[in-house]
């Protein structure tokens, strides 16, 4: 369901509120496609301010406004990602493609422990994206290939190209493809 | 107790359909981050209240 939407680039954002600070990933499926969950502790203001009951959905349009609201104890609505575009008048997002080489900020920044790194490619190119430590040491190649031109981003679980996680710390992340050269800085918390 | 004062208010004047929650999904792209509605705001929403444990 919510597969579905993501891979058609519909903006659509899954948030799953638990009622307790021990959510159950594994049996959830919130846990899917980098879902945002949250748990809500006593005395469960965000549960009472919505007056939701256990396994309620709520879809809510761009300005923040409950458009839809269902209760999913008998499983997911097979019909969902029907309803979603036809009570949000949604298109397809047909993102512009990219006209320049950027790299932009890391996303959470700081972090802990993996961050977004985003980038665009007006064309195909050979593309390198490296970490380094403020002594200016490669702590990890993140990508090093030829890549199709678009919209991409990366993710860096914060370890090393050993495979091992590194100290806290303010780090510089560069993109090379062709002649375009960008550094960015990174904060990652421990 | 200032603060607790400062965010009750708060709640009231952004209204019931809100609130701020920290994400702890570690594969989440906003895992640490507090996050509320606007958030998400350009965005579509679904919220699932799931199974508490």
């Amino acid at each position: 369901m919510y597969d579905n939407l993501i891979a058609e680039n519909y903006p659509v954002k899954l948030i799953g509120i638990a009622k307790d600070s021990q959510i159950n990933y594994s049996s959830n499926w919130t846990n899917d496609n980098d879902a945002s969950v949250c748990a809500d502790t006593s005395p469960y203001s965000t549960w009472n301010g919505w007056n939701a009951s256990q396994r309620d959905l709520f879809l809510l349009d761009k300005d923040g406004n409950i458009i839809f609201q269902q209760n999913i104890t008998s499983g997911l609505p097979q019909n969902l990602d029907s309803l979603i575009i036809n009570l949000s008048n949604l298109s397809i997002i047909d993102e512009p493609f990219p006209i320049k080489f950027n790299l932009y900020n890391a996303y959470p920044n700081p972090f802990n422990p993996i961050t977004t790194l985003r980038y665009d490619l007006p064309e195909d190119e050979l593309v390198t994206i490296t970490i380094y430590d403020m002594m200016g040491r490669k702590v990890k190649t993140v990508i090093n290939g030829k890549q199709t031109s678009g919209h991409k981003s990366v993710k860096w679980n914060s370890n090393n190209d050993n495979g091992i996680p590194v100290s806290a710390g303010l780090y510089i992340y560069t993109m090379e493809a062709g002649k375009f050269r960008q550094t960015k800085k990174i904060v990652l918390l421990r | 107790m200032k603060k607790i004062t400062f965010l009750f208010i708060m709640s009231i004047i952004l209204g019931e359909y809100d609130y701020s929650l920290e994400d702890i999904n570690p594969t989440s792209e906003y895992y640490g981050n507090n996050i509320d509605v606007s958030t998400f705001e350009g965005n579509l929403s679904l919220h699932y209240f799931g199974h508490f444990t």
